[in-house]
């Protein structure tokens, strides 16, 4: 697990920290970030395993910079969570464009949260195995 | 090297030591941490070891400290070391002005020579000559004498800088970690709020909000017992409980009388009742074999009692603390609201099923031949779609439907309605009109709409010479075709002025004779496949109650059968 690096993305700082500290105490790697702008420096210097995104920030919104980040060599299936608030409707299409996998809804449960989590590095740890067997099987 | 401790308590940071050591080793000043008498507890791995020995052979700090008394300057204590060339500056560390542990600042500030007798002394102790404690000395960085001072200065600053960093990340910690157990909360209301279906079973949403609250709040287990309805209770009493979810060791009903008290005080004062440990001399010692905590919430609501919600121990073994109960409350308050409404709610639906029995039971006693005749097609009718797989809640609109099909009847001359024997084209007009009059009589109440088919087209036939708009086949509405068939059965069923009931094994013949004729040919082979016991035992009470009320059936004036 503390090879696992989960980039957060808020512009709201306690959410921030409730993440981050939740998914620390599961043993994550934790990277935060207060905009897209910050956010895709950090994923330009270190390794991203999954993405955790606010929707709504100041700048660029929590889809674009999942679209960008899905746009990059190597991270076309980065699993991420977007986290927003309920009635800012959210089209199944403009989700599945920028690759996000799992929809939050304010206020969210913190252990739904880390559940999710666990599931999808889960999901794409299987995949990334069975990718690997050798064809003559 | 990890720092080692000794047990005794000092306001140690061993991260912020090693923070501080690692910034002040280039400049020659090492770090060591003393506790409060003198005796060391860590120093810097990377300290010289001409430094190390100063600290550690013969050491005079102890008694140097205990001459200090109570005279501790928060400028700390120049300590006289050993040898001269090097120097030792002790810094207090304080809790509560009362001093903990001392931090060590030691550096070499002058050349070392091998001259003295104390030296020489102090160098044997070491296992070493003079020469080479001196050589060894020398190798350790330099601190310009002038230096020392200021730079023991700077370093207690930033010490203390460190020190109320590291306590606000502990507090930011901390805080972090309630705001995390706040969201939850708030999520599970959000959730428990906007599920709220007061339609359904108190059973499930119960269900499913003590799941939620023993997962968050890492409870053993969380039960609801609901109050039994009745209207004038002295004193609530609860039978079982109604939900349960983890396992306490003991059984609801067995938990629910021990905690008789505490319950009974819950509700009566309208507060929550905490009790963190079980007292050896009270009425529910024994549960203590068991249990060892216990929370009751009362369920009320404008001052009825609706029930009570009991948490029971925590996983951690910890007590019930205010975070916990804050959830308890607010949970028990949307389990009340929740209780309160289906109560209303299921109040209201008892009130119209009542007001209608009242209505048909009305209409049908106009003929003591009819009586119980709507209430028995309705359930007959019901029977019949639950057979053809019709969805719980479309059986229940049949049930309504079956039970208002005859209401136009009222529409209906009573002397027509009663006469014993055959009827005029006249008045055989005016009975057909009853199925229109029902639709026009329920057309007016919107939540009544879809079982007006039923109640309209329940004459109409199969083969298309029925009243009043001679629909045939699959054009008669599903509802219509269904009750004509229990209306014909209760009909043929019945003792009627111009003949007795026919038996049971006629009655179905028959429908089955007209399937496809009058009936719907497939509805007709399920409906003879149906148990009819209940509809037998209907009758027999109906007939029962009418002999009871000795309003004779077969006799008339004028006798005829």
């Amino acid at each position: 697990m503390n090879d696992t690096t989960i980039l957060a993305v808020d512009d709201e700082a306690h959410i921030l920290h409730v993440v981050s500290l939740k998914l620390k105490n599961a043993g994550y790697n934790v990277m935060t970030a207060n905009d897209g702008e910050e956010a895709l420096e950090l994923a330009a210097a270190n390794p991203v395993d999954l993405l955790i995104t606010d929707f709504q920030m100041p700048g660029m919104s929590g889809l674009e910079l999942a679209r960008r980040l899905h746009a990059e060599p190597g991270r076309r299936n980065l699993p991420a969570i977007l986290l927003t608030a309920h009635g800012l409707a959210l089209e199944q299409v403009e989700l599945a464009y920028a690759g996000i996998t799992v929809c939050l809804f304010k206020p969210f449960s913190p252990r739904d949260l880390l559940e999710k989590v666990h599931q999808l590095l889960e999901a794409r740890a299987q995949v990334a195995a069975s990718s690997e067997t050798p064809a003559s099987a | 090297m990890t720092p080692v401790l000794t047990s005794r308590p000092t306001q140690l940071n061993t991260t912020v030591l090693a923070r501080l050591a690692e910034r002040w080793r280039p400049v020659g000043l090492y770090l060591a941490c003393l506790d409060r008498d003198g005796a060391l507890l860590w120093h810097d791995v990377q300290m010289p070891r001409a430094l190390a020995l100063c600290l550690t052979i013969e050491s005079t700090i102890p008694q140097q400290i205990k001459r200090l008394g109570e005279a501790v300057t928060a400028n700390g204590v120049r300590l006289h070391g050993q040898v001269p060339w090097i120097q030792m500056q002790l810094l207090p560390l304080l809790r509560r002005r009362k001093v903990t542990g001392w931090i060590v600042l030691i550096g070499r500030t002058d050349q070392a020579a091998a001259l003295g007798e104390d030296l020489a002394r102090f160098a044997q102790r070491a296992s070493l000559d003079a020469q080479a404690l001196a050589a060894l000395a020398n190798k350790a960085p330099l601190v310009p004498a002038g230096l020392f001072g200021p730079l023991v200065r700077l370093a207690e600053n930033m010490h203390e800088d460190l020190q109320s960093v590291t306590v606000s990340h502990g507090e930011l910690a901390n805080v972090t970690e309630q705001l995390t157990s706040v969201y939850e909360e708030i999520a599970l209301l959000s959730k428990i709020s906007s599920g709220m279906r007061f339609s359904q079973k108190p059973q499930a949403f119960l269900e499913t909000v003590c799941r939620e609250m023993q997962e968050i709040s890492d409870l053993r287990s969380v039960m609801v017992a609901l109050a039994r309805r009745t209207d004038e209770q002295s004193e609530m009493e609860f039978d079982d409980v109604s939900v349960v979810v983890g396992d306490c060791g003991v059984d609801g009903a067995a938990l629910l009388r021990a905690l008789h008290e505490p319950i009974h005080d819950a509700l009566a004062v309208g507060e929550t009742q905490v009790h963190n440990e079980i007292a050896p001399d009270c009425d529910w010692a024994k549960l203590g074999d068991h249990v060892r905590r216990f929370v009751c919430v009362p369920l009320v609501r404008d001052h009825r009692t609706l029930g009570v919600l009991i948490a029971v121990d925590k996983n951690d073994t910890t007590e019930f603390n205010s975070v916990d109960l804050k959830l308890l409350n607010n949970v028990g308050n949307q389990c009340s609201i929740f209780l309160e409404n289906a109560a209303l709610y299921h109040d209201m639906q008892d009130l119209f099923m009542g007001v209608l029995h009242a209505l048909t039971r009305s209409i049908d006693a106009k003929d003591a031949y009819t009586r119980g005749h709507s209430q028995r097609v309705a359930e007959l009718s019901r029977e019949l779609a639950r057979k053809i797989g019709l969805p719980d809640e479309q059986c229940e609109r049949v049930y309504l439907s079956g039970l208002l099909h005859d209401v136009g009847k009222i529409g209906v001359p009573e002397t027509v309605l009663t006469k014993p024997g055959r009827l005029t084209d006249d008045e055989f007009t005016a009975i057909k009109k009853h199925p229109a009059i029902g639709a026009q009589i329920l057309g007016n109440i919107r939540q009544l709409q879809d079982v007006i088919p039923g109640v309209l087209f329940h004459h109409e036939r199969w083969d298309g010479h029925g009243y009043p708009h001679l629909l045939a086949g699959e054009n008669i509405p599903l509802m219509g075709r269904i009750i004509c068939v229990a209306d014909s059965f209760d009909a043929m069923s019945s003792t009627r002025t111009y003949r007795p009931a026919l038996p049971l094994e006629t009655v179905l013949a028959e429908i089955t004779r007209c399937a496809g004729a009058q009936f719907d040919p497939a509805l007709a082979k399920i409906f003879v496949s149906l148990d009819f016991a209940p509809y037998q035992r209907a009758v027999a009470e109906t007939q029962a109650a009418t002999a009871a009320a000795s309003v004779p059936l077969l006799e008339k004036p004028g006798g005829g059968v």
